[in-house]
This record gives C-alpha cells, sequence and structure tokens, in this order.
C-alpha cells in the first residue's frame, strides 16, 4: 500500500538530492578551473622566466641560462622539467633533470600563446605542462649592417609534477561530497519532522474514521485546531456522517418498526389458534375464529403489499403509464367512500378543483397519492372538522389538501411521511399501520412529483403535491365547488 | 384470581381474555392506557397484564404511576417490543415479568400462575390445609385424597381462600378477587357459593376447614 508520508518524503529527498549534486557538481568544476588556472599560471610564469634567456644571434640559437641558480630543474625526486626545441628540427636546450635520452611529449599550439596539458613525467609521475610556441627575440651584434638571418621556431614545454594539484582538488571534492552528504541527512531529519507534523491532521482524521462504528456516528470529526485545508474535508465528512447517522437510524427505526408491527398480528393469530386448539368451540364458534384469522392475515397481506409498494416506489421500478386524468374527476371518484363517514362526523369537504383541470401523469399512481392523502385526511379531521382539496396553477400546479388537525407540531412535519411513524404510537385500528402518507411520498417520487406538508396554523395542515408543468395539460382556474 | 389485560389489538383482547377465563380466571379487558390506569388502581386485581405500546397513555407510564401510587399488584408487560435494553427497562420501571410477541399461550398462562401465586407469597402450587389439597396448578381439590368436584367459580374461591389460608376473608374482598365487572351483582352470592363448598369439601364425618367469623368473612384453617 503506498504511503503519503513515504511518497512525500522520496519525492523531497530525491529532488534535493539531486539539486544538491547539480550545486556541488558545478561549485566544485568552478574551483577546480580556478585552482587549475592558478596552478597553470604558475606554470606559464615559470616558462616566461625561461622564453627571457633564449635568444638568436646570426649563427645559432642561444640560452643564456645558469642550470645551478634553478635547482627545481635539478635531478632529484621533486624535480621539474623543461625543453626547449626547434618546431620540425633538433632540442636546443633542457634541464638537467631531463634524461637526453627522453623527451618530454610535445603538443603545439598558435605561436606566442601558452597551452597546457597533463602528462607522464619521465620519472613516472603524473605532470602538468606549459608549452608556448615563440620565435626568439634577434641578437645581430652592434653596428651590423648585414641582412637579419631567417627567424627559427621553437618551443618551450615546462613540466612540474601535479600531486600538489590533485590534493587540492581531491580535498575539495572530498568535502564537497561530505558537506552534501551531511545537507542530505540534515534536510532528511526536517524533511521528516516536518512532513510527520504536516500530516499529523491527516493521521488524526484517518484514525477518527477508524474508530467509526455504526454506533458512533454521531462522534464528529474534530475541526478545532485543524490546519485550513483539512477543515472543508472534516465539514463535509460529518455532514456525510450526519445523513449517514439519519438513514441508519431511519432503517434501525424501520426494522425495528416493522418487527414490532409483525409481531402484534403474530401474536393474535397464534393466540387464536391456540386458544381454539385448547379449548374447541362450536361450529359457529369455529367459524367465528377462522373469519378473525382470516381478516388478521388480511391485514398482514396488507402491511406487506404496501411495503412492497413503497419499496418499489423509491425504487423507481413502478410501471409509468402516463395518461390525461381529469383531477376533479379523480378527486370526487376517491372521495365518495370517505364521504358518508365524513357526513356523519359534520366534516365539512371542500374542492376548488375546476372539472377542466387535467394532468398527464400515471393515473394509478396518482391515485395512489391521492387516496391515501384523502384517507389520511378523513381519519385526522376532528369532529366538525373541514378538509379543503384545491389547485393551484403556475409554472407548476400545486394540488393542495388541507385539514383541521389536533396535536400535531412543527417537529412532527418532517416525520410524516416516515413508515410507521405515528403521533400516538399505539393503534387505534387495525386498518391503520402508519404507512398510508410513506407509500404517497414513495408515489410521488416515483411520478416526478414533490409532496410536502406544513403547518400553517396550529390546527390546520396542509399537504401539498407539486406537479411539473411537463405533467400539466390543462390551466386550472380557481372555481371552489362544496361537495 | 382477578386478571386486569390492559391491550388495544381487539384480536388479542378477546383470545387472550377467553383463555384466560378457560384456565379458571376472573379478566378485565380494556383498551387504553388512561382507563387501563384507572381500572388497575382499584382494589381486586391480583395481576395486571399491560401492552406498552398503548393510546392515551403507555404501558410503562400506566406502571409507573401505579408505583409511584404504591400499588403492589403484580405486572406481567406483554409486548411486541423485545430488545434487552426494553425488558430491562420494563423491568426496572417495577414489572414483575415481561413477555414477548408473539408468545406461547401456556407460557403466558404458567407465567400468571406463578404471578397469582407470587401476591400471595405462595412458591409451590400445591396449597395444603389440613388434609384438604388445593392444586393451583391443575386447578383441582382433594379432601383426604379424594378429588373434590368443583365448578370454576366455586374453585376460584376455594383457591383465592387457600392462598390467605388462616387468614380472615371478607366477602368484599371475595367479590373483588373472584368475580369480573360483568357479573350481576348479588348480595348472597358469596354465601351461597361458599355454603356450596363447603358441602363439597366438608363431606360427612371429616373436620370443619371452612370456618364462618361472624359479621367479618371466611377463614380456611385446620
Amino acid at each position: 500500500m503506498t504511503s503519503l508520508r513515504r511518497q512525500l518524503l522520496a519525492g523531497i529527498l530525491g529532488s534535493l538530492a539531486l539539486v544538491l549534486a547539480i550545486a556541488g557538481t558545478a561549485l566544485f568544476a568552478h574551483i577546480r578551473r580556478a585552482v587549475v588556472t592558478e596552478f597553470d599560471s604558475a606554470l606559464a610564469a615559470r616558462a616566461n622566466g625561461l622564453l627571457l634567456v633564449v635568444e638568436q644571434t646570426r649563427k645559432k640559437v642561444d640560452v643564456d641560462l645558469k642550470d645551478k641558480f634553478i635547482p627545481e630543474f635539478q635531478p632529484g625526486a621533486e624535480c621539474d622539467y623543461y625543453e626547449i626545441r626547434q618546431i620540425g628540427g633538433p632540442f636546443i636546450a633542457r634541464s638537467p633533470s631531463l634524461d637526453v635520452t627522453r623527451d618530454l611529449p610535445g603538443e603545439t599550439g598558435p605561436l606566442g600563446q601558452f597551452y597546457f596539458f597533463d602528462l607522464p613525467l619521465p620519472d613516472g609521475r603524473r605532470g602538468r605542462a606549459a608549452g608556448i610556441v615563440f620565435q626568439p627575440r634577434l641578437d645581430l651584434g652592434k653596428n651590423n649592417t648585414d641582412p637579419p638571418p631567417a627567424r627559427v621556431t621553437l618551443r618551450l614545454v615546462v613540466a612540474t609534477d601535479r600531486a600538489r594539484l590533485d590534493k587540492v582538488l581531491a580535498s575539495s571534492g572530498t568535502g564537497f561530497a561530505l558537506a552534501g552528504i551531511a545537507a542530505l541527512a540534515a534536510s532528511a531529519l526536517g524533511i521528516f519532522l516536518a512532513v510527520r507534523r504536516a500530516l499529523a491532521p491527516v493521521q488524526r482524521v484517518a484514525g477518527h474514521a477508524a474508530s467509526l462504528t455504526e454506533r458512533s456516528l454521531g462522534v464528529e470529526f474534530p475541526v478545532a485546531g485543524m490546519p485550513r485545508e483539512i477543515v472543508p474535508v472534516c465539514h463535509r465528512l460529518n455532514e456525510l456522517m450526519s445523513r449517514l447517522g439519519a438513514a441508519f437510524e431511519r432503517e434501525s427505526r424501520f426494522s425495528s418498526d416493522i418487527a414490532h408491527e409483525l409481531r402484534t398480528p403474530l401474536a393474535e393469530l397464534r393466540t387464536l389458534c391456540e386458544t381454539a386448539l385448547r379449548w374447541p368451540g362450536g361450529a359457529e364458534e369455529s367459524e367465528a375464529t377462522i373469519r378473525e384469522a382470516a381478516e388478521i392475515t388480511l391485514r398482514m397481506e396488507r402491511l406487506v403489499t404496501t411495503l412492497l409498494a413503497i419499496a418499489r416506489s423509491e425504487r423507481g421500478a413502478a410501471q409509468s403509464e402516463r395518461a390525461a386524468v381529469a383531477l376533479a374527476g379523480l378527486v370526487h371518484e376517491i372521495l365518495e367512500p370517505l364521504l358518508r363517514q365524513m357526513v356523519e362526523r359534520l366534516i365539512t369537504v371542500t374542492v376548488g378543483i375546476p372539472e377542466s383541470l387535467t394532468v398527464t401523469t400515471d393515473p394509478a399512481l396518482l391515485r395512489v397519492i391521492l387516496s391515501n392523502l384523502l384517507a389520511n385526511a378523513g381519519q385526522h379531521t376532528p369532529r366538525s372538522g373541514m378538509i379543503r382539496i384545491a389547485a393551484t396553477g403556475g409554472s407548476i400546479l400545486h394540488v393542495t389538501i388541507s385539514n383541521t388537525c389536533a396535536g400535531l407540531s412543527e417537529a412532527d412535519i418532517p416525520r410524516l411521511f416516515e413508515r410507521f411513524w405515528r403521533k400516538d404510537e399505539a393503534r387505534p385500528s387495525s386498518e391503520r399501520c402508519g404507512l398510508g402518507l410513506a407509500l404517497a411520498a414513495a408515489c410521488a417520487k416515483s411520478l416526478g412529483c414533490d409532496l410536502s406538508a406544513s403547518l400553517p396554523a396550529p390546527d390546520t395542515i396542509v399537504f401539498t403535491l407539486s406537479i411539473p408543468q411537463e405533467q400539466r395539460a390543462g390551466l386550472p382556474e380557481f372555481a371552489p365547488a362544496v361537495v | 384470581m382477578r386478571i386486569l389485560y390492559v391491550e388495544d389489538s381487539r384480536h388479542l383482547q378477546k383470545s387472550v381474555a377467553t383463555a384466560l377465563k378457560r384456565a379458571g380466571y376472573s379478566v378485565d379487558v380494556c383498551g387504553d392506557g388512561a382507563e387501563g390506569l384507572h381500572r388497575a388502581g382499584s382494589a381486586g386485581y391480583d395481576v395486571a397484564i399491560l401492552d406498552i405500546m398503548l393510546p392515551v397513555m403507555d404501558g410503562m407510564e400506566i406502571l409507573r404511576r401505579l408505583r409511584a401510587a404504591g400499588r403492589d399488584l403484580q405486572v406481567l408487560l406483554l409486548t411486541a417490543r423485545d430488545a434487552v435494553p426494553e425488558r430491562v427497562r420494563g423491568l426496572q420501571a417495577g414489572a414483575d415479568d415481561y413477555l414477548v410477541k408473539p408468545f406461547a399461550l401456556d407460557e403466558l398462562l404458567a407465567r400468571v400462575g406463578v404471578l397469582c401465586r407470587r401476591a400471595y407469597a405462595k412458591k409451590n402450587p400445591l396449597i395444603t390445609i389440613g388434609d384438604l389439597v388445593v392444586d393451583t396448578a391443575r386447578r383441582s381439590a382433594a379432601r383426604a385424597g379424594t378429588s373434590v368436584d368443583l365448578l370454576p367459580r366455586e374453585f376460584r374461591i376455594l383457591e383465592y381462600l387457600a392462598m390467605r389460608a388462616g387468614e380472615v376473608v371478607s366477602r368484599t374482598d371475595i367479590w373483588n378477587h373472584v368475580y369480573d365487572e360483568l357479573t350481576e351483582p348479588m348480595s348472597n352470592a358469596v354465601d351461597s357459593a361458599i355454603c356450596t363448598i363447603r358441602k363439597k369439601i366438608e363431606p360427612p364425618g371429616s373436620a370443619r376447614l371452612l370456618h364462618t367469623r361472624r359479621g367479618m368473612g371466611y377463614i380456611l384453617s385446620e
């Protein structure tokens, strides 16, 4: 597995080593050139001294040098060498240290300019030489009117041991290398500490993430003391954890609720059967037991079917068949079986949807949504209350169902569409299982509509089904009608 | 023994009440928490079976209020909530037992039987007074080894007297603990039942066990 710290360390140290190597090499080359130039200048100065004592007369080339006064050219362990030779001709002079059987290796250069080269000295040492091709000055004697002789061209080579030069260069090179390695090591330590410190917040975030379980999703990623770059990451993670925690809680509550919802009818069925088996009654009693068992089974079936419908709608798996639906007609059709009970409870029902208003949508899903919203309104509207169904236009068609309610608070609104949620946890009737609004919301989502609830007054709740424009076919005209 | 069953599912109300009655208990049923609290607060119930999720007031709240008011009747929580923390919460709130739905009917009856005995500090289902043996588990009685044939209500009275053997039990106590709310009150119902029981458990020549304390009630003792 790749390590961020290792990658950073390797990258930074590699780059630093490369920079140090290039800089060290360039600096060393510059110093080397300066040292060699200095060494060569000393050689050239000695050669210049020799040039002064060479002169051409009418008959020969004369070297007026008293060797004994220049001890370094005398034979010895650390002696130097010189040689003056005519270009393409015989040698003119050489140092006593130079064996007559050996010549200094010759190179030539432009006339009057020094050139330098390395060479093996006659005694085997490594040497460096300065050479110059020159024409000696003329000594024609006094009052001589004869024409001057042809100028000879000579080559002077002065060679010396380069051990001192090599030693200086080697110690400089070693010094540079050691300094480079030391700088790299010190940098590595500094970089390691800096990287560790810089990555510590990432480590803390990773440690926190590793310690998370489904039970500790509420524990937030720490933001205090985090670097500016990590803070947004922590905020996003905290938001994600919050959503995840809510989803976990919802799913956990749902699992618990579904278990509870099935446990009760199962208990009913089991107790009913065991009682009947233990104390069998007559034919009439047995028939009542079977009828009751069938009723319980139907309730369980309804529960499971509704849950499946919600799951399918949430997955968007519901079959979507589009057709034009007359909204007012559909509302009246759904209201019809509910009206008797509403009238008995003195509930006023108002429908404010124009007859001409149609929507192009899935008729079955729209019926499920409106049936559940209207059944919910019918069940929860108190005696002598009011239910109002209306449609208002605009870019989006809003179908609103408002009814009188009691005991709801703003805190209840977000939970209204949760599966199995009831304001009162108990089961007031076997017909209700707390899934109607959840099913309506899932179907609305499946249709691409929005279903929301609001509490404009403490005793009034409004459900709004917002149908997008592409599903509308007729323009609504506000024309309330009392049913 | 008289039992109060507070449950909002009408199917369970019917089945469990039938089973308890057939098992020899007097049973009263109600469907919401407020009514359940009101009834449990009245005298006469030996055991209350409470659902937790109830309309108006939940079973835990009923339990808490009963205990706060000093009512020490035996309480069995019968609920679909099966998580351990919920059981612990129920028992810590003062419940004597906890049973999760769905349940086996035999187990419910056995637990109710245990709670009834516990209400009178009896661990053994067999209660012996002289040579009379009352078997609260099998719902039978025998005198000197001979089985006594009792009607269900007669057995319930004998069982109640046996549970309180050695104590004077008033007619009101017998009425409250043995007769359910649907029984029409009759001034001599208890006296006539006692008379019948006496004839059955005290055959000629046997020692008297069921004594009358004039103006006070009855006592079952040697």
